[in-house]
């Protein structure tokens, strides 16, 4: 379809433009709160001509678009994120160390949604009103409204406690000959060190299962309502008629077009995930880019603050934008009606 | 005497839904003999769809119920074997139904579709075989640029082609019985006999058998060398398709053809009064009783049994049984 | 053919009892609306109803520290001798109101600003809005929310005006849907009579049809919205100590696991309550008014 990558470069655009209006927004945001955060980054006791220095040397005594300006330009030009007041260091390397076990915890946890999610929403569909379809039904109610912190803390006291099969929290460091991608299990892999990704699946199943326990039951709960709504449509008896095996029409037939409202759903249960990371990692005393974040927000420090807000504002863009890749693939109404 | 193909008897079909039991199909009976063209004429909701889907075994599932009848297909009765009927169901019956548009995946190219009939299939076929099959079945259906049709999806096709698509599908099985629901009803009028005189082409060549479901009563007469007629989920008359249409016996037939406009010129009724009763209580008596202009008492006491009127046109009216009673 | 989505102008007594039916026809619905009333009867009277008051500020009795639930302390006592069930009560209280000053906020920007791009259609206002309401849902809520809140002084009032923040988009987008499909088929309606204004179309014809889905959104709303607030104040944003909120309770709980066990686990169960209870008034709503959108 011709009007594919025209599709992909407008969204991109559109979501550039998006998140600089934002980063600005906020930075204009945080710098007009009163208050002094490189007094309160240095402490009391350090001498005025000190703070001085570093207020100017982190540009705070310009204008706020000029402030801004810099820090925008020495994003795209040298990928420097400015100077974190909290943890002293280029903001960059703050990133660089802790996003990727961040990302690993959500890659798991989005997987697990998505596969889980589909199977009990399927699996309550096809046997619909059966003891099994109520039961997973119940299940799924409650999942959705439990925290995920109060999944935390269940099975911190099941599986950590009681039973001592997972690890109270934390995350074994990469050996640092091993690191490529900063993913403790990934780069693991790639250098076939199996124990270390065994490893770093003990530390991340509890944390993971708690993250993605909710949204599990939320998108079982939208795929069971889609099957069941295509179930009774033309389109299936048709094939059933015509000779499709029955299998192939609820694994092709029926399972394609109940994707769609799966996937759009999919894109919130993304963002409550990069949200209730958060928690999740401060109660596993994960070192993970979501405590960071928390640290740096607690600190009010300004360019920690922007960096990090525009990293989730990227991650978050970049998996809609791939889920609308989705739907679009799976839904040719959606690919033929855009571009036009 | 070309041998039975489909054989119903007194059949009956009913919906369990909120408020009840709905009693749509009413000990009802037909049979298709092998090459035979059945016409199925009646209002909307009198069951025509319903009795069509019993056929094609997709009645919904947990809400329909059928306490009593048989339906025997090649002398199998559907009915009772289910594993066997629906084999032989889906070996010798095609349906067209009446939205082509909700009978396609939107998801899924016209080829995808078809090989996934084909998949289903005793013969193994290549690659390259299935496409000349898939294309061979377009051909047959009048289709224009079969090679861009078969990856389109069906949003990009027009109404019309959409149901040539559907007929199509339906050839890739050599069957014995094409079941067609209204086929043309949601097409453009410019359409509908083109794609008429496709299917009527298509049964007739290949030796088929059809019952044709349609409100275009002018295509059902030329169609069809039988016609049944049904209100409320009974049959109430059925014959050959001149005899009927020329000579309607039932009440609700003559009214039903009064209503229809003619070329003649003979201007149209003012339609017949009242509407279909509730299924949920369906009258003792005859179903037809409370908009019947020669309703007599007894009407509404007992239901009409089946009776031969003048050779091969068969009738269930009171009107006739007395006639039969009094010797004539 | 009219769509089913405006209700005809029947007197509304016999609306809202058919409506009453429908609703009371589900047991879940009934229990929703059950578990919220009694929730707000618990938060208005904590004064009244908590056994022990005043636990709920500075209190130290370190005798009673750390006890299993008993008689005398239903869900047991913290690590200061505070009974957590009072404690619960009153951080009841904060969830709800907290929820309350969110909606408050959040849902009459939201919705103002959904009916003034509504209204103007299709011009420079409508596209200025709408790509604002963009900015603000760029980032996950909580992210966004922590970041307003945390320029402020700690405290529950702005731990709400932060969510009101990540929340008001919401409201404009659906206001927006509802007025622009709306608006399509009363346009057609009205040219007939001659050409009502826009404006009056907007207050007198749409709005009231709005106010369904937007009320069941608003009640669906409260269980995410309670759980991001004890979210917030699990980080040390929401109210301040010694004052009680679900979500403190549940994160300085969480270093005495496994031994005093009662001390999260129970503040945990009443936001599972809460949210259970609005989500089944907000499912229960959204059955009756039969709303698709949501």
């Amino acid at each position: 379809m011709q009007s594919m990558p025209v599709f992909i470069v407008k969204r991109l655009f559109y979501g550039v433009i998006v998140l600089l209006a934002l980063s600005f927004v906020i930075f204009s945001f945080i710098r007009l709160i009163p208050g002094d955060p490189v007094r309160m980054s240095l402490g009391p006791t350090v001498p005025e001509d000190v703070v001085e220095r570093m207020r100017s040397d982190l540009h705070f005594d310009r204008p706020i678009p000029v402030q801004y300006f810099h820090w925008l330009s020495g994003v795209i030009l040298r990928g420097d994120f400015g100077q974190s007041l909290f943890t002293r260091r280029s903001v960059g390397r703050d990133i660089a160390e802790f996003l990727p076990r961040s990302l690993e915890l959500a890659l798991w946890s989005a997987i697990l949604i998505l596969i889980f999610g589909v199977l009990v929403g399927t699996i309550s569909a096809l046997f619909r009103n059966s003891w099994l379809d109520n039961a997973l039904r119940l299940l799924s109610y409650l999942g959705v409204v439990t925290p995920p912190y109060a999944f935390a803390i269940l099975f911190l006291l099941m599986f950590a406690f009681y039973w001592r099969v997972f690890p109270l929290g934390g995350m074994p460091d990469l050996p640092p000959e091993l690191y490529t991608t900063g993913m403790v299990g990934f780069d693991g892999l790639i250098h076939g060190r199996f124990d270390i990704f065994l490893d770093s699946l003990r530390h991340l199943a509890l944390p993971a299962i708690s993250l993605s326990l909710g949204s599990i039951a939320y998108q079982a709960r939208i795929h069971r309502s889609a099957m069941i709504d295509n179930i009774t449509k033309d389109y299936i008896a048709f094939a059933d008629v015509v000779g499709v095996s029955r299998r192939t029409v609820i694994g092709k037939h029926l399972m394609k077009p109940s994707f769609i409202p799966t996937l759009t759903i999919f894109g919130l249960q993304v963002a409550a995930l990069l949200g209730n990371a958060f928690l999740i990692e401060v109660m596993f005393r994960y070192p993970g880019f979501s405590r960071y974040s928390l640290n740096v927000i607690m600190a009010k420090d300004p360019y920690g603050i922007v960096s990090v807000t525009m990293v989730f504002g990227v991650i978050f863009a970049f998996a809609n934008i791939l889920i609308d890749l989705g739907v679009a693939w799976l839904d040719p109404r959606v690919r033929l009606r855009t571009g036009g | 005497m070309s041998d039975t193909l489909l054989h119903i008897d007194t059949l009956s079909v009913w919906y369990k839904v909120y408020e009840g039991i709905l009693h749509v199909l009413n000990g009802l009976s037909l049979h298709v003999d092998t090459g035979e063209r059945v016409g199925l004429i009646g209002e909307a909701g009198c069951g025509k769809t319903t009795l069509l889907k019993t056929i094609a075994m997709i009645l919904p599932a947990p809400a329909a119920q059928v306490p009593a009848g048989s339906v025997c297909l090649e002398s199998v009765d559907i009915l009772k074997d289910r594993r066997r009927g629906l084999r032989t169901v889906r070996d010798n019956v095609s349906m067209i139904f009446q939205d082509p548009t909700a009978s396609l995946n939107p998801t899924l190219t016209v080829r995808t579709f078809m090989a996934d009939i084909l998949k289903n299939r005793p013969q193994r076929l290549s690659k390259g075989d299935k496409k000349r099959v898939m294309l061979q079945a377009l051909e047959k259906v009048s289709m224009p640029s079969p090679e861009r049709v078969l990856d389109s999806y069906p949003i990009q096709l027009s109404g019309g082609m959409r149901q040539r698509v559907c007929i199509a599908m339906c050839l890739l099985k050599d069957v014995r019985l094409i079941l067609a629901d209204e086929p043309t009803t949601s097409l453009d009028v410019t359409i509908e006999e083109q794609i008429l005189e496709l299917l009527n082409d298509l049964v007739v060549k290949g030796g088929k058998s059809m019952i044709l479901v349609s409100h275009a009563l002018g295509a059902v007469r030329k169609m069809t060398d039988r016609v049944c007629v049904m209100y409320a989920g009974e049959i109430i008359e059925t014959g050959a398709s001149k005899r009927v249409f020329g000579k309607p016996a039932h009440p609700y037939t003559q009214g039903l053809f009064d209503a229809t406009p003619k070329l003649s010129g003979e201007g149209i009724s003012d339609g017949i009064a009242g509407e279909l009763p509730s299924y949920l209580t369906p009258p003792d008596g005859c179903r037809f009783a409370p908009r019947c202009p020669s309703c007599l008492p007894i009407c509404n006491g007992s239901q009409p049994s089946i009776v031969t009127v003048s050779g091969a046109q068969d009738v269930a009216c009171h009107l006739y049984t007395s006639n039969e009673e009094n010797g004539e | 053919m009219t769509s089913s989505k405006i209700r005809p102008a029947r007197p509304r007594e016999e609306r809202m009892k058919r409506q009453w039916h429908k609703f009371s026809s589900n047991p879940l619905s009934l229990l929703g609306l059950l578990v919220v009333l009694g929730l707000a009867f618990i938060a208005i009277f904590a004064g009244n109803l908590a056994p022990y008051p005043d636990h709920a500020g500075l209190y130290l009795d370190f005798k009673s520290a750390n006890q299993a639930p008993s008689w005398r302390h239903l869900a047991g006592t913290d690590e200061y001798g505070r009974d957590i069930l009072s404690r619960m009560f009153y951080g009841l209280r904060v969830s709800l109101a907290i929820g309350l000053l969110v909606l408050g906020l959040g849902v009459p920007i939201g919705v103002l600003l959904g009916l003034i791009a509504g209204y103007y259609r299709n011009t420079w206002m409508d596209t200025a809005i709408m790509r604002f309401t963009d900015l603000f849902m760029a980032i996950p809520p909580l992210i966004l929310a922590l970041v307003v809140a945390a320029m402020f002084t700690p405290g529950y009032f702005f731990a709400a005006v932060g969510i009101a923040t990540a929340w008001w988009p919401w409201y404009t987008r659906l206001t927006y849907s509802l007025v622009t499909s709306l608006s399509t088929e009363l346009y057609v309606r009205y040219a007939e009579l001659g050409g009502a204004k826009a404006r009056y179309i907007i207050l007198k014809e749409i709005l009231p049809n709005a106010i369904s889905p937007i009320f069941t959104k608003m009640s669906l709303d409260m269980g995410m919205i309670i759980i991001i607030a004890s979210s917030m104040s699990f980080v040390g944003l929401g109210v301040q100590p010694p004052a009680p909120s679900l979500g403190s309770m549940v994160s300085n709980g969480i270093k005495y696991l496994p031994e005093f066990w009662w001390i999260p686990v129970f503040p945990a169960l009443l936001v599972v309550l809460i949210v259970l209870g609005f989500n089944l008034l907000g499912d229960g709503l959204r059955d009756v008014f039969a709303i698709e959108e949501l």
